[in-house]
């Protein structure tokens, strides 16, 4: 392979001086990662769990303010909400506030900001969860608990976001290798797409698998029993009668996912691969004109997943009756 | 037809069956009765291989079901199943439900599945709801046409597992109108059903089951007038309160 791996520099002292090495480095970060990860997980409960209270009460208002809060919080990416909470937020709040946050140190501004950007997007999604576990209550106390169940997999949501932009880094250095030994490409060819293609589809498809899981088994015994009654064998009745009814099932939380990913799509930022994102972020930067693009990156983002969003409710509607 | 010569299953650590031996013969309808979880549901799926048996052995016209040779698919086809809560396929119409499994298990083209379904239909009167889905249908119509679903396969024997317990009772009768009249046709049938005035208008026999083990197995008229077994006597007092 091509590529002139270096890990000793692990151990070398960081350039900066201070005594310190890059792996004191890393592992410095794996700790902030981890802080990071549990003070926005505990953000997010917190807040997720008191909106969707919001919009399970009986009252318009209260649930408006509650489907508010969860369209803008969902349907942006992360990465643009990151931007908005450094860059934007600090400048449209009153100017004594905003002075104040800018005096405190840089890496507690970051911290801080990570943790805000984090437990309130994580927190539109608990929201819907905690409403989806309220309004079942009356239907039996199991579906209740089954759904308020449902935060957990919030927690591995929230994770998530942390080694996807890893798996992006990971492919942007390690497929090029592969692909140019194999295929004898050269250097010049770009390949950031084709890396970030892989890094998504591992990760997603992952997920999928788990949904698919999840609606095989949630489909009662008696379908396959009837099936095979039928004289159907394992993969007939696997094709014809299990697979439809699951994927009719799932379809809603296949296209919810498919609407994640295309917001995750802007982590590509890490790579440097020229996206919507980064495009518009570059302009802002180029032009001095940041915080007006980071807005308009947002509502565009707002505008197609919001869009798609009702597709899907329109879908579940249609498929539950 | 079939026989079950002394079968025990276990679930786990948990014995569901002691020793269980019956014999069916061509044309014959048997009758399965007992308290809740005394294992007919077991012992009736153990005829079509749904479930699976630790020793003993089942007999189908003579050869064993485990016997290399014997494909399970092969043997369900002839044998035809309703259960308790239809399992209707929710994605399918009522045609489809019916003609599914004939054209991909049988290999029946379109047209003719089509035909042999709606023939059946007519049979149990739902010829209009061919159309439908069978969240349309009420509990005694989704029951009809699981019942016409197994007959689509032209089987040679058919088991039921309390086909009528998850009915309102006015829906009741029409599904065991169509059960006596296919018993009057002379198929071979195994019902698990407390449904006791069925049994007398067309049971040959009637098996009662306690704690996964067959008590008592008598001539029907014999077992309603006069059960020998303390135990069936007590059911059947219990069942007429
Ligand atoms: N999959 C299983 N795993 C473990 N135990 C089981 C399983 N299925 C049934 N059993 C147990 O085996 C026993 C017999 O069950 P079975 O369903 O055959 O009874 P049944 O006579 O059909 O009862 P019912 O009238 O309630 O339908 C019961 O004690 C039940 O708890
Ligand atoms: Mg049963």
């Amino acid at each position: 392979m091509g590529y002139n791996w270096n890990w000793g520099v692990l151990l070398q002292p960081v350039a900066t001086g201070e005594g310190a090495t890059y792996i004191g480095w890393i592992l410095h970060g794996l700790m902030l990662t981890a802080a990071l990860t549990f003070s926005a997980w505990l953000l997010a409960l917190l807040v997720g769990t008191c909106f969707g209270i919001l919009r399970a009460w009986p009252s318009r208002l209260c649930d408006a303010i509650g489907a508010t809060y969860v369209s803008l919080f969902r349907n942006v990416p992360l990465i643009v909400q990151f931007f908005i909470w450094f860059f934007v937020v600090p400048e449209v709040l009153p100017t004594a506030i905003g002075d104040w946050i800018k005096s405190i140190t840089p890496s507690t501004q970051v911290f801080v900001v990570s943790v805000l950007a984090l437990g309130f997007f994580t927190g539109a999604r608990i929201c819907e969860q905690v409403r989806a576990g309220i309004a079942a209550l009356p239907d039996g106390q199991t579906q209740a608990a089954h759904a308020l169940g449902l935060t957990l997999p919030q927690a591995f949501l929230l994770v998530r976001a942390v080694p996807l932009v890893m798996l992006l880094l990971w492919f942007f250095l390690i497929v090029p290798q592969i692909l140019r030994t194999v295929f004898g490409l050269s250097p010049s060819v770009d390949i950031r797409l084709v890396s970030a293609m892989v890094a998504f589809v591992l990760l997603e498809s992952a997920f999928f698998a788990e949904i698919i899981r999840a609606g095989i088994l949630g489909l009662s015994k008696g379908q396959f029993h009837a099936a095979a009654a039928l004289g159907m064998g394992r993969y007939q009745a696997m094709r014809y009668i299990i697979l439809p009814q699951a994927f009719r099932a799932m379809l809603p939380i296949m296209m919810t996912q498919c609407i994640v990913i295309f917001q995750d799509t802007s982590l590509v930022y890490v790579i440097s691969l020229g996206d919507f994102f980064r495009n518009t972020v570059s302009i802002g930067e180029r032009d001095g004109t940041l915080v007006p693009m980071l807005l308009l990156a947002g509502a565009v983002y707002w505008v197609i997943c919001s869009g798609l969003s009702g597709l899907v409710r329109a879908l579940q509607k249609r498929t539950a009756t | 037809m079939i026989e079950l010569k002394s079968v025990s299953k276990w679930y786990q650590d948990f014995q569901a069956l002691k020793d269980c031996s019956v014999t069916v013969g061509k044309g014959e309808v048997v009758i399965f009765c007992g308290p809740s979880g005394s294992g007919k549901s077991s012992l009736i799926k153990l005829v079509n291989g749904l479930e699976d048996f630790q020793s003993g052995d089942i007999l189908y016209k003579g050869k064993s079901i485990r016997s290399r040779d014997v494909r399970l698919p092969e043997l369900r086809r002839r044998i035809g199943m309703v259960f308790q809560h239809f399992e209707l396929f929710p994605h399918l119409s009522v045609l489809g439900n019916l003609t599914i499994a004939q054209q991909k298990v049988l290999k029946r083209d379109a047209a003719e599945a089509e035909h042999k379904a709606m023939g059946l239909l007519d049979r149990v009167g739902l010829r209009a709801h061919a159309g439908k889905y069978p969240s349309q249908l009420s509990g005694g119509q989704q029951q009809r046409v699981a019942i016409a679903r197994s007959l689509s396969m032209d089987p040679e024997v058919m088991l039921f597992d309390e086909p009528t317990s998850a009915l309102d009772p006015e829906m009741i009768n029409e599904v065991l109108a169509v059960m006596v009249e296919l018993a009057q046709e002379g198929m071979t049938m195994l019902c698990v059903t407390h449904e006791m005035g069925f049994a007398r208008q067309v049971a040959d026999r009637v098996v009662f089951m306690d704690a996964g083990s067959i008590v008592e197995t008598g001539d029907c008229a014999a077992f309603f007038v006069a059960p020998r077994s303390e135990r069936a006597r007590d059911f059947l007092g219990k069942l007429l309160r």
